[in-house]
Order: C-alpha cells, then structure tokens, then sequence
C-alpha cells in the first residue's frame, strides 16, 4: 500500500511504472473490474484496501494492567455535601472549603470518586492540606496517574519510612521527594543531610529551596555547615531560607553575628533604652550575605530602620530579657518613640521565629492599640497582628476585640484576626450589637456602606460564627428597612441595597455552613 | 410515572449550549420557585424572572416535552431546565399535585394534537403511485446527479494525476467549491465527505494515505452508484442515501424496519458548527442488542422535535433506515415510561468479538464509519501520564480512545471493570458514558 500512496502524493503523471498493488486480496478483487485509466483503478485499489484494513483491524496489546485501586476504609460524602463542595472547588463561596473539608475528615467522610480530578487539580497549598484527608484511597490511587497530582504524595503519614524511600528519593517527583526527606529528617537528620548533599549540585534552584525547608525538622548544631554554605547559594530562593534555619541555632556563628549587629543598636544604661540603627550597610557584603535585604521591601519605612528590623528579627527576644535584666512589657515600653514600629516589628518577628511564648500576649498587646502607640498602618501590622493572634487564647482576644469595638473604628479588621469559630459568647454579642445597630441605623446621603465597620464585618462574621449562633443570625432575617414615607428614600436606594445585599450574603454564607453541619450530622 | 431522571449531568445534557446549562444551574434552586408541582404525566412551577408575571414552566414527562412562558427563544430554556434541576436535586420540594388549570389545559392540547396526528397517519399510510410529474422530477434529478458524479470523478483523477501533495497548501475553500458544486447536482452527500476532508492534510503523521483512503472511498461509491443495479436492493438504499437522497418520515415508516425494543439511550453528540445543528443520539436495544442512531437537525435556535434523556431507557418503537446493515432510525413512538438505566446493557464480552462486529457490518455496508460500541468489563488503561488513553479487556486486548481528558472516567473507575459505551470511528473510541454498580456516569 506504501507505495500506492507514495505514487498518489507525487501524482501519476510524474511516473512512467505504475504498479498499482497493495498485496492483499484486494488486488485480486481489482482484477474482477475492468478499469483502464490508471488514476481510477488506483483510487478503487485505495478505498477499498481502507475497508479491507477497518475491517481486519487488530487490537493493541496490554498484557498487564495496573493495580486497581484499594478498597476504601471512609465512606463517601453525601450528595448533597458533594453538590456543595463541588461548588466550592469551582469557586463559588471557597472561603468555605477548609471549614467544609476539615468537617468532613472530622466525621471520616471522603469525596466521591467523580470529584477528584477537579479536587486534585487545585492549586492553592491551604485547600491541598485540608483536600488530603477527605481524598480516599481512590485519591491516593489516582494522584499516581498524573504528574501535576503529585503534591499528594508530600502529605502522606509522617511516621515510619517506607522501605523503597530511597528508591523514591532517587526517582520520584519532586513532591514525593520532598515528603521522604521529610520523613527522614525526623527519624535520622543526619542520613537526610547526607542525601541532601549528595545530589546538592544538580538539582534545580526551586527544588533545592523546597528541600531545604525540611531542614526546620530535627535542625541542629551539624547542620551548620550545609547552611552556611546555602548562604552563598546562587538561587535567591535558597539564599533567603538559610537566615532563618540558622537564626534557630544558638550556637551558630550565624547566631552570633546578628548578636553582635544587635548589640550595637541596642544598649541600655541608666533605665533609658537607646536605639542606634546603622548608618550604613551597602558597603558591607557581609550583612547581604546573612540575608539582610538592603531595600526596603516596603514603602513609608526608611532604610535604616529596616536594616535594624531585619537584624532583631533573627535574635531570640528572650536574649534583650537576660541582656537588660527587664520582662517583656518593660522592654516594649522603653523603647523611645522615634524607632519604635522598627523595634518592636523586629521583636515580633523574632518571637515568631523563635516561638518566643512569654513575649506574645505583650506584642500583641501592643500590635492592638495603633492609635496610643502611633504605629502606621499598613498591611505589615495585619500580618503581624495575625500571626501574633493565632497564638493568644481565644478568650483574651475576644476579649480585646469587644473592647476595641469601643474604641477604635479598625475593630472590623481586629476580628478579622480572631481565631474561629468565634466563642458562643462573642457570636451572641456580636449578634446582639449588629441588630440593635441596625435597628437604629439612619442612612444619609453622607453615610457610605464600604467605610461602616459593621459592613465591613459582615463578610468576616458569616465565617466565623459559630454553629451554635446560626439559628439566632438567621431568625428573623436582619434586613435594613426603607422608611415608606420618607423622601428620601429614593437618593438613598442604593445604600440601602449595598447593606441588603451583603445582609443577604451574610445569610446565604450561614445557610450553607448549616446545611454541611447538617449533613454531617 | 413522574420524573425518572436521576442526575444533573442528565438535565444539564438536554441544555442547547454551555450558558444555558450555567444559567440553568442558577435556577435549580427551590428559592427561585413558586406553586411547583407534579403528577403521573407532568411537572411544573412559576418562576419569577425580570418581568411583572412569573413565567410558568411545565415538562411533558412522557415525552419530557418542555414549554416556558419566558421570550428566549432557546428550547429548552433555562427555566425548564432550571425545574428538571429542582426536580431532580429537591424532589422534596415538588410535592405530587392537582395540575393548576394552566398545565392541565396544556396537557388536554398535547393529547388532542397527538390524536389527530395518529389519525392522518393511518390516512396517509395508504399511499398513492407516484404520478406522471413526480416521475419526471426523479429522473431529471437522476441526471443532474450523474453529471455531477461525472465532473467529481474527472476531479478526483486530476487530483491523483497531479498528486496528492499540491492538496497540502489548499485553503478550506479548495474542497468547499468542489462541495459547493455537488450541492447543486443534488448530491449533498457527497458534499458532506469533501467537507469533512479538508481537515485531513497535515492533521496527523499519515495524512496522505488518510485522505487517499477517503478520495478511494468516495470512487468506490460513484462507481458503485453506477452500477447499482447490479447490486442487492437493501445496499441500493444504503448508496441512495449516501450520495443524497434523503427519505422523509413516510418513506421511513413506509419501508423501513420497525423494532420494538427497551431502548437504552447511551450518549448524545451535538454538531452545531452550521447553520444547522446536528444531534447525535447512540442507542442500544435491551432485548436485541441492536444498535442505533438518532440523527436530529434543527435550524438555528429551534429545537430538536424529540428528546432523548441520555443515561435512560424506554420502551419505544424505532424505525430503522432501509439499509444493508441499519442503523439509523427514527423514532416512532414511545410505549413505556422513561426511566433511569440502572442495569448493565448489551455489549461485546471481548473486543475482538465487537472488532469482529464491525467487520460484519462493513462486509454489508462499507461505507459505514462510525459504530457504537459496548463493551462489557473493560478497564480504562491511562498511560504515559495521561497523554495515551486506552480500554482494555479481560484478555488484554486493547483500543485506544479518542485524545482528550479520560480523568473523570479513570477516577470512576478505579482500575477494575466497567461496562463501557462509545463511539467507534475505525482509529479511536470516543467515550460516552460507563455503568459502575448501577450508576451510568455521562463521559
């Protein structure tokens, strides 16, 4: 047939032998035509050798097929959970997927099969954490097949090692990889460095960052070395990781260096803290090397202050305690006015880093009045608030919250912060607050939905309430009444419809936590 | 009987396009409905849209006819599909009814309209001989046919005369005259193939004997036009409608093969890239096991005149095309009560045994290029990552399918055996849906 269709892509005309076979039977049944001009005796030898072959198809052969997958030990979700999660995954309302995941494995429910290629397929680090539990053997099993599913491997048990870990870590995906050293870290750190660095030079950039990070499992005095030497890592990435693994061995001479930086800006003589930042480090290649980034990576801070604030950020908190002999509170309070937000953002830092728990509640204490300590708002302080936030006890900050509701008109973004669910106690007084004021509200032309904190928190408290607020948030609706008679009304439409659009949003947002509590009931 | 479909995926393949199947989900919501309802023949509810007056929606559930009082002019609209959503996701809410007077008057109209229809049936059925001017016009169409078919082979001999790589560089155009012209002769099948070859050059590392084989086939079917007479009657009909004489539904009725059977409607493909739109509909009889194929055409945004729920089955009388190896039908009528599929349907136990099939049905008719094919305990093999997709049998016999995205059905799957249902073009199988443990998932 090959060369029927050699002769056909030229063309007759250009040949003098036309032979036209295809040896097969086909050229038998040809003969049976009595067909002279060569170009149609080859299009007849043509279509019917197409038939012949369809009809003579042979299939491929696949001698073995893979493992099926195990059987499940999780029963699958309802459909109706499914229906709204599925939702969720496409967008809609995704605030809501951790709560809805994390319900989920609470109660040993998994997805059903249909829904894991668009569960795997999601990009975001938070919702894969919170999809692993909920993906079932099936997950697990189809997550093999493509290599774009390989972050499932990564979130496999900790624990035990399996027995082909190094066969995984020769040649598995760059998730698997990282899961096993992981893994090794944890039982043998000094097996894992030697791994490490063993294929340290050819690997690419973003995969020795990645795995790199592993290092803050089982990190100790040995790993020095390796650190110092990522250091001077040609990929920025690897460069920025080293500092803070570090910074978190007191006896590096990492350590020590920021000690010694620290100690010139920072001095502590007849009960008066004196703040002396550097003048200058541009010259000076050696602060770049330990990570100090001589720009500021944010406007409205000059660089003198962000020098300083980087530096304190790797030093322990507690080292200014035995230093100055002075408790947490007494430190923040002295330090003068002028450097402040660079002091104490750089001792906030650090005792995140350094998980310094005697210096939290003081901080945050701090981070929560922006108006009595003069600090600048920014998204910096929200950051740092946050972070300081979700290791305070519930109840204080809750606490604070409430109290912040009085005096300051920020209090929307301050329970933003609040770990959830809120308490019973603060949804009640949360709702308790939002009915009276809305109640009582009078809009003008002046008043602007956007900038009202009740609006704003709106969205927040929709999350954030706890299950057993929800009959109260939703009965009798709060919706914002239109006075009939009032003339008014009619400038003033529009905000009444923002207030009763994000109102109903705020229903919908608790109607559908509700019915995935209900369903998992 | 009420409502036998049992999934979205169900309600959302009878939607004209993608956006209205959006919209539709919007709808599918109790919250956006009033007063619905249902009883053994139909359902219905207000919807209250951007107008005064809620629009009322109701389903015929015999025929799953659908009307909505809204403007759009697409049919189904999304308000229809909106209460088949509701029906569907929240039978709860569609409590089993008096129908309101607006439904009921509907209903009574249905009836009366298919009555009458029944009645000028058996009228017509006693059909008249052809008379002297309907002679006249078949033969003069005959001409005007053969002259075409004539011009088409001088054609395709230049074509090969020339050379097949000079066709490489042509425009889409190159086959739309030539397509255009066989239009006029009265042979729009013929046009049909030229079209569907100007996607050929260049789409495939062996292009050239693709396209060869096509031109091949083409001449195989002039020449067979020709000599028709010397081949059986059934396989005249075949050559008949391959070049372009299509039959009404009289001439079907009159003389095709009726088959009464539980059929089982496995997948829908929708061709709109003309002014017409094309609906395939893949069917398998319960009880015969055979084969068939509904071909629907509707202009622009009008509906197609029956609806077939894919993923059901229901007893109903098919007309199939006379034909050396039918397989499109029309539908007749329907005798039972849609319902959902559910039980494992007729297939080939191995591919050899549906390989074999088609050869069978190429022998009598071979100009046939695409087959339904059903499989049963195939598994779905993704390999090389998931660029090569294949289903493999028990005996590790396998057919590669069609390029594409098969997660959906891997995932399904598990890797054990499903019962498979696809369509077949003699290269790759293109997926239409599995049954796994009673559930058939649309693919």
């Amino acid at each position: 047939m090959d060369t029927i269709v050699a002769l056909a892509l030229v063309g007759t005309a250009k040949h003098n032998t036309l032979d036209i076979t295809t040896d097969t039977p086909v050229d038998a049944l040809m003969e049976q035509l009595s067909v002279d001009e060569i170009e149609r005796k080859l299009l007849l030898s043509a279509g019917t050798w197409g038939i012949y072959r369809q009809a003579g198809q042979v299939p491929e052969a696949i001698p073995t097929a893979p493992e099926a997958a195990p059987t499940e030990s999780l029963a699958a979700c309802s459909p109706e959970i499914a229906k709204l999660v599925e939702s969720m995954l496409k967008g809609e309302h995704d605030e809501l997927l951790p709560e809805a995941l994390e319900g989920m494995q609470h109660v040993g429910l998994r997805l059903p099969y249909e829904l894991l290629p668009v569960a795997l397929g999601t990009q975001s680090k938070e919702i894969r954490a919170a999809l692993f539990p909920v993906l079932g053997e099936r997950g697990l099993w189809l997550s093999r097949f493509n290599p774009s599913w390989s972050w499932v491997a990564q979130f496999l048990p900790q624990g035990s090692l399996p027995a082909d870990a190094e066969a995984t870590w020769q040649e598995g995906t760059p998730g698997q990889r990282l899961a096993i050293l992981r893994l090794l870290r944890a039982s043998d750190p000094a097996k894992a460095r030697d791994w490490l660095l063993a294929v340290w030079k050819q690997e690419k950039a973003e995969s020795r960052a990645a795995l790199l990070g592993t290092f803050e499992v089982g990190l100790s005095a040995d790993d020095e070395e390796l650190l110092e030497k990522a250091l001077d890592d040609r990929a920025a990435g690897v460069r920025s990781i080293a500092p803070t693994l570090l910074a978190r061995i007191p006896a590096s001479a990492f350590a020590a260096r920021m000690r010694t930086r620290a100690d010139a800006m920072l001095s502590h003589s007849k009960k008066v803290l004196t703040v002396t930042p550097p003048a200058d480090i541009d010259k000076d290649k050696v602060w770049q090397r330990d990570g100090i980034v001589v720009k500021p990576a944010y406007s409205g801070v000059g660089e003198r202050a962000w020098w300083m604030t980087q530096v304190l950020s790797f030093v322990p908190p507690t080292y200014w305690e035995e230093r100055f002999g002075m408790t947490p509170t007494k430190l923040i309070d002295a330090v003068p006015g002028e450097w402040r937000n660079a002091v104490i953002e750089g001792w906030a830092r650090a005792a995140l880093l350094h998980e310094s728990s005697g210096w939290i509640q003081p901080l945050w204490d701090w981070w929560c009045n922006p108006k009595r300590n003069k600090i600048t708002y920014g998204n910096v302080v929200y950051e740092i608030r946050q972070e300081l936030a979700k290791r305070i006890p519930q109840q204080i900050a809750e606490q604070r919250a409430l109290e912040l509701k009085q005096t300051s008109s920020d209090w929307s973004s301050a329970i933003a912060e609040l770990p959830r669910p809120w308490s019973k106690d603060f949804g009640d007084n949360y709702l308790a607050n939002l009915r009276a004021y809305i109640g009582s509200l009078t809009i003008t032309t002046r008043s602007y939905p956007y900038n009202d904190p009740w609006y704003q928190s709106l969205e927040v408290a929709a999350m954030a309430l706890p299950p057993a607020c929800f009959a109260a948030a939703l009965e009798p609706a709060i919706v914002l009444k239109a006075e009939e008679d009032d003339k008014t009304t009619n400038n003033l439409s529009w905000q009444i419809q923002y207030w009763n659009t994000e109102l109903t949003k705020f229903s919908e947002v608790l109607r559908i936590r509700q019915r995935l509590i209900e369903e998992m009931a | 009987m009420g409502l036998q479909l049992t999934s979205s995926d169900q309600v959302l393949a009878l939607a004209p396009d993608s956006d209205s199947a959006k919209n539709a989900k919007a709808l599918g919501t109790t919250k956006k409905w009033k007063n619905l309802g249902q009883n053994p023949e139909a359902l219905w509810g207000e919807c209250q849209g951007s107008g005064k007056d809620p629009y009322q929606v109701r389903v015929d559930l015999s025929t799953l006819t659908m009307t909505c009082s809204c403007p759009s002019r697409k049919a189904p609209c999304k308000h229809c599909l909106g209460l088949l959503l509701v029906a569907v996701d929240t039978p709860a809410a569609v409590p089993t009814a008096e129908p309101p007077e607006w439904v009921a008057t509907w209903l009574a109209k249905r009836a009366a309209v298919s009555k009458r229809k029944e009645t000028q049936a058996q009228k017509t059925t006693t059909s008249e001989s052809p008379s002297a001017e309907q002679k006249k016009r078949a033969e003069k169409r005959l001409k005007q046919v053969l002259k075409g078919l004539d011009r088409l082979d001088l054609w395709l001999n230049d074509l090969v005369r020339n050379g097949l790589a000079s066709v490489e560089t042509q425009p889409a155009r190159f086959w739309e005259e030539q397509a255009a012209q066989m239009t006029d002769a009265q042979a729009p099948g013929i046009a049909t193939r030229l079209r569907r070859m100007a996607g050929i050059p260049n789409s495939s590392p062996n292009w050239s004997e693709k396209l060869l084989v096509q031109l091949g086939r083409l001449a195989l079917l002039t020449h067979a036009f020709r000599q028709s007479e010397k081949l059986e009657p059934v396989l005249q009909e075949d050559i008949r409608q391959l070049v372009g004489w299509s039959l009404d539904q009289e001439e079907v009725a009159a003389r095709g093969e009726k088959v009464t059977d539980d059929w089982i409607i496995l997948g829908q493909r929708l061709d709109d890239d003309e002014k017409v739109r094309a609906q395939w509909t893949w069917m398998v009889g319960a009880q015969t096991g055979r084969p068939a194929l509904i071909l629907q055409f509707a202009f622009g945004q009008t509906p197609f005149k029956d609806v077939f729920p894919v993923g059901t089955h229901q007893e109903a009388d098919l007309i199939f095309y006379p034909g050396a190896a039918p397989q499109r039908a029309q539908l007749e009528a329907r005798r039972g009560e849609i319902l959902p599929l559910r039980e494992p349907f007729p297939g080939a136990e191995t591919i050899e045994a549906f390989l074999a099939s088609v050869a069978a049905m190429l022998a009598r008719q071979p100009w046939q290029d695409r087959f339904l094919c059903t499989l049963r305990d195939v598994i779905p093999i993704c390999d090389n990552q998931g660029t090569k997709w294949y289903m493999r049998d028990s005996k590790g016999d396998a057919l590669p399918l069609a390029k594409g995205e098969h997660w959906r059905m891997l995932a399904v799957s598990g890797g054990m055996p499903v019962d498979f249902a696809g369509e077949w073009d003699g290269e790759v199988l293109r997926p239409l849906g599995v049954l796994i443990d009673g559930t058939y998932y649309l693919l």
